[in-house]
């Protein structure tokens, strides 16, 4: 055996880790209670003196502009809709993804999507159901669905979850 | 925010990188995180030739008396306060130090702290090591550990992987270049022969941990990790450190005979999700005009780094870059993916947006083209171990305006330490008489970017 310190074959031992979060979704927490009801807001800047006033979707609190608190503003409910800005056919997602779609009814291959809604300046990323990999298209519009339309129908995640996207109806309008 | 145009500040004295030192790159090590740092410590201080006789001698002369560490995500290493151990086991104690964490472009920003510290006079040397220990978890969970830098609210959850973050640009990339007139498969030509270039230069590069010669066609038909974006067109999962030393003029040229000047800094940033992006006028560099850019009115949208584009307007202003194509002889980008690439090459004005794809088809961004990009291999080819990847790109470029790229990569000895026999095609990838190169640092989705500009000194 060589005296100098040098290893060849290291030895590896597991650390298992299983630590449970209670993560604080602070101010904007009625986000996701209104997601549980089936509403969709977002958050405005109605300062008269801030210099970029925009209705940020996903919601913030406070205006990243001029620093100021926000209103919330409904940007819609059931089949509310909006356009697909792009998206992203996820077949080899992260640890963990898998088990999120089991809990909202939903499996790979998942379809991820940036929509986009009138009324709003940003977009939000959330996915899309009930449509094969090859159909989607930017500019397809689509509607809002809520945990009530899924198959489980367990109730709210309170999580990102909560939301997701079917293609709109040709027939119909819909809600804006 | 905001902004009228870019604070172009300036270095209050001239700032030198001056040594480098790496450990070859992994999927998985034998080594542990501060072994591996030691390893490359001892490389840049040992082999670049300082005026000093070992290790003793360069603490007591050279007085590092300040040190930068940088390491991206504690979930891996499971260690926080990974600088304080790093510190320790360089035996630094009692110098002060920072850890630096901005994501992907942690290695570019502690970079750029270490030249701070030079600059404003407060050090005189100071020590820049990066590693990550990427190889305690599967690739799953470990593309899962790099979502949590995705907005944990909104986006983490939404497939838990980087790749889609990308590829949610690339498939807009895609479509506004199909309406500008450029077809899929040009596109995906374009894609493929950064994957190919990218790895071929790797093979040249004993610290690398992807050499190969794939076929265009086999980067294109590489396994589906969703579309366009395949495995082939994604960067590395890696282990090993990087390892640099920054200095002031005076123990710059006390310590070496090849110092090569940081020039430029810049430092970038948006918006940490993609979504939020809100439209600018694009923010033009020193050769670009307004006309050319007259139709963009969703600039940076989901095609373009606004990061990239500010960080690198200020550091080509600080360095006094006319053209960027035109004044440095290399560059070493961020390829985190192959669309991050093409990307990338319009924010740093390789070429005009909507033309990225051509710096790589037109053979300019290869070594007998007009300015040779990744010669390293890149995060393709090379490494993407990221707290060291920052590092490892202003390595390189120092060490080819150096001219010493032939003594770091051609040397058999080189190769035999990472246990690997030099290829038998090997060929030199030295840039003949290069004087100016680029390193370009990069996190999230362009949340943060930094850009250094480094030349030979006059």
């Amino acid at each position: 055996m060589k005296k100098i310190v040098v290893t060849d074959n290291p030895l590896r031992v597991r650390i298992p880790r299983t630590a449970e979060h209670i993560h604080n979704y602070g101010k904007i927490s009625r986000y996701f209670q209104g997601l549980a009801k089936h509403q969709i807001f977002a958050t405005s800047c109605v300062n008269p003196k801030c210099h970029r006033r925009k209705t940020y979707l996903p919601p913030r609190a406070d205006c990243p502009e001029c620093w100021e608190p926000m209103e919330w503003k409904l940007i819609g409910t059931d089949k509310a809709r909006g356009k697909i800005a792009t998206f992203s056919v996820v077949n080899y997602p992260g640890a963990g993804y898998e088990e999120d779609l089991a809990r909202v009814g939903s499996k790979l291959p998942s379809i991820i999507v940036y929509v986009e809604f009138q009324g709003a300046d940003t977009k939000i990323m959330s996915r899309l159901e009930g449509c094969e990999p090859k159909d989607v298209f930017i500019g397809m519009e689509v509607e809002a669905r809520f945990w009530q339309n899924t198959v489980p129908r367990r109730g709210a995640t309170y999580t990102c979850l909560d939301l997701y996207f079917v293609q709109a109806d040709k027939n119909h309008g819909g809600e804006q | 925010m905001l902004i009228e145009k870019p604070h172009v500040g300036k270095l209050a004295r001239p700032v030198y990188f001056i040594a480098g030192g790496m450990t070859d790159f992994r999927k998985q090590h034998e080594m542990k995180a501060e072994e591996l740092i030691l390893q490359a410590a001892r490389m840049a201080v040992l082999e670049n030739h300082l005026k000093i006789d070992g290790i003793a001698e360069f603490k007591k002369k050279a007085s590092p008396s300040f040190a930068v560490h940088g390491q991206f995500a504690d979930s891996f290493s499971d260690q926080l306060l990974f600088a304080a151990k790093m510190h320790d086991y360089l035996g630094l104690e009692p110098v002060g130090n920072i850890e630096v964490k901005t994501g992907g472009a942690t290695g570019g920003s502690a970079v750029m702290a270490a030249v701070m510290a030079v600059a404003s006079g407060l050090h005189d040397v100071v020590l820049v090591a990066g590693c990550e220990m990427m190889d305690e978890v599967s690739t799953r969970q470990g593309n899962n550990y790099i979502a949590h830098a995705a907005c944990k609210d909104f986006e983490w959850r939404h497939s838990r992987s980087y790749t889609n973050y990308y590829n949610l640009m690339a498939t807009d990339y895609v479509k506004l270049q199909e309406d500008r007139g450029f077809s899929k498969e040009l596109l995906r030509t374009a894609l493929s022969r950064v994957s190919v270039k990218n790895h071929h230069y790797a093979k040249f590069n004993p610290f690398a941990q992807a050499p190969a010669d794939y076929t265009e066609r086999e980067v294109a038909n590489s396994m589906p990790v969703t579309e366009p974006l395949r495995i082939l067109d994604c960067c590395l999962m890696s282990v090993g450190a990087a390892v640099c030393v920054i200095a002031s003029e005076e123990a710059a040229y006390k310590l070496t005979d090849t110092p090569i000047l940081i020039d430029g800094v810049g430092a970038g940033s948006d918006t940490l999700r993609t979504g939020d992006r809100l439209p600018r006028p694009v923010l033009l560099l020193p050769h670009e005009n307004e006309e050319m850019y007259k139709d963009f009115t969703n600039w940076p949208g989901f095609t373009s780094f606004l990061a990239t584009r500010y960080a690198a307007y200020v550091a080509y202003l600080m360095a006094g870059i006319k053209n960027p194509l035109e004044d440095f002889d290399l560059a070493e980008t961020h390829d985190a993916f192959t669309i991050s690439a093409l990307q990338s090459y319009e924010d740093l004005g390789f070429r005009r947006y909507g033309m990225g794809h051509d710096f790589i088809l037109s053979g300019d961004a290869y070594l007998s083209g007009k300015l040779p990009e990744n010669l390293s291999g890149g995060l393709i080819g090379c490494m993407h171990s990221v707290g060291a990847t920052g590092i490892m790109q202003v390595i390189e470029t120092g060490w080819q305006l150096q001219g010493k790229w032939d003594y770091f990569h051609a040397n058999p000895a080189i190769w035999a330490r990472f246990g690997k026999e030099k290829p038998t095609d090997f060929k030199s990838l030295q840039v003949p008489n290069a004087k100016r190169g680029v390193a370009v640092s990069h996190a999230g989705t362009g949340s943060h970017v930094t850009v250094h500009t480094l030349r030979r000194p006059r």
